[in-house]
């Protein structure tokens, strides 16, 4: 799957956990954002994002660790390696 | 990513976990657990696979649950500091706890959860995330027991077990009606759903624990 269109699923995905202010936040979102400190996820939100991944790519997140996780880059790279 | 392949885990055997219910049955005497319920919730009437979601006041809390769960197999949700040691590793391992790491979260735990609620057992969670030894006021709740629920379609059941005032009182938990998180919010929710769902966990909680108040006023 293409790079940009992980992407713009990722987006969708991040405006249903960020509600109201995803605009907002999203506005200035690249992959280089920072999941905690750019785009305020605590633990359950990346949880949500990352059961929502596996529900539209149709992929295991197995046993990862949220730690290995820390920019939207690493996401990208790991649904694109899953993808493949 | 140190990604390993998750061990299918094909028949779950409960040797441990019963050797342990049986030779710690004097415990029934001691606890002589007493449920009440608000509606029609009983430990024997819940059917299939289950999230019981309680308050955490003492590190004796998992022993009480057992004795009221006496006749299913409880799987407890233990945090990584508890595996410590070898013989807890072994212990924890063989008594089915799931084990959670609060600081780096693995998935592994979340698809055990799931596993083990598609199996129709109970899984216990305590939502507050740790023992609450301070206050007799409830913590906030943290939204992952949502998650895991609505993942796999299975009710969350609330119980507030009742902070005892000596050690030798007879102890007592409050059980409420199940929540369908599914029915609440329907199958794609958004985040903030998820943390409404949480607080009204919470809510019924709270009445729980009013109900008991009143009904050990009366």
């Amino acid at each position: 799957m293409e790079r940009d269109n992980i992407r713009a699923k990722l987006r969708e995905i991040l405006e249903l956990a960020l509600g109201a202010k995803a605009q907002e936040i999203l506005k200035n979102c690249s992959d280089s954002s920072d999941l905690v400190s750019d785009l305020g996820l605590n633990s359950v939100g990346i949880l949500y994002v990352v059961i929502g991944i596996e529900e539209i790519f149709s992929i295991s997140f197995e046993n990862a660790c949220f730690g290995d996780f820390k920019t939207v880059g690493d996401v990208i790279d790991y649904i694109e390696k899953k993808t493949v | 990513m140190k990604d390993k392949p998750i061990k299918k885990t094909k028949k779950r055997g409960y040797f441990l976990y019963n050797f342990v219910k049986i030779t710690g049955s004097p415990t029934l005497l001691w606890m002589r657990p007493k449920v009440l319920s608000i509606g029609n919730t009983k430990p024997k009437n819940i059917k299939g696979g289950a999230i019981i979601a309680a308050n955490h006041n003492s590190f004796c809390d998992p022993i009480f649950c057992l004795c009221v769960f006496w006749r299913r197999p409880l799987h407890f949700i233990a945090t990584k500091d508890l595996y410590r040691t070898k013989i807890m590793n072994f212990f924890l391992r063989h008594v089915h706890c799931i084990q959670v790491d609060k600081e780096n979260f693995s998935m592994a735990c979340f698809h055990e959860v799931k596993e083990v609620l598609e199996e129709d057992k109970l899984v216990m969670i305590y939502p507050e995330g740790g023992i609450n030894v301070e206050s007799n006021e409830l913590l906030s709740f943290k939204s992952g027991a949502i998650l895991m629920a609505h993942k796999a379609n299975k009710p969350i059941i609330p119980m507030y077990i009742v902070k005892g005032k000596k050690w030798y009182n007879r102890w007592h938990c409050v059980m409420g009606d199940p929540v369908d998180v599914r029915a609440l919010c329907g199958q794609f929710p958004t985040l903030d759903k998820i943390n409404q769902i949480s607080d009204l966990l919470k809510e019924k909680e709270e009445e729980l624990k009013n109900y008991y108040m009143r009904s050990k006023k009366k």
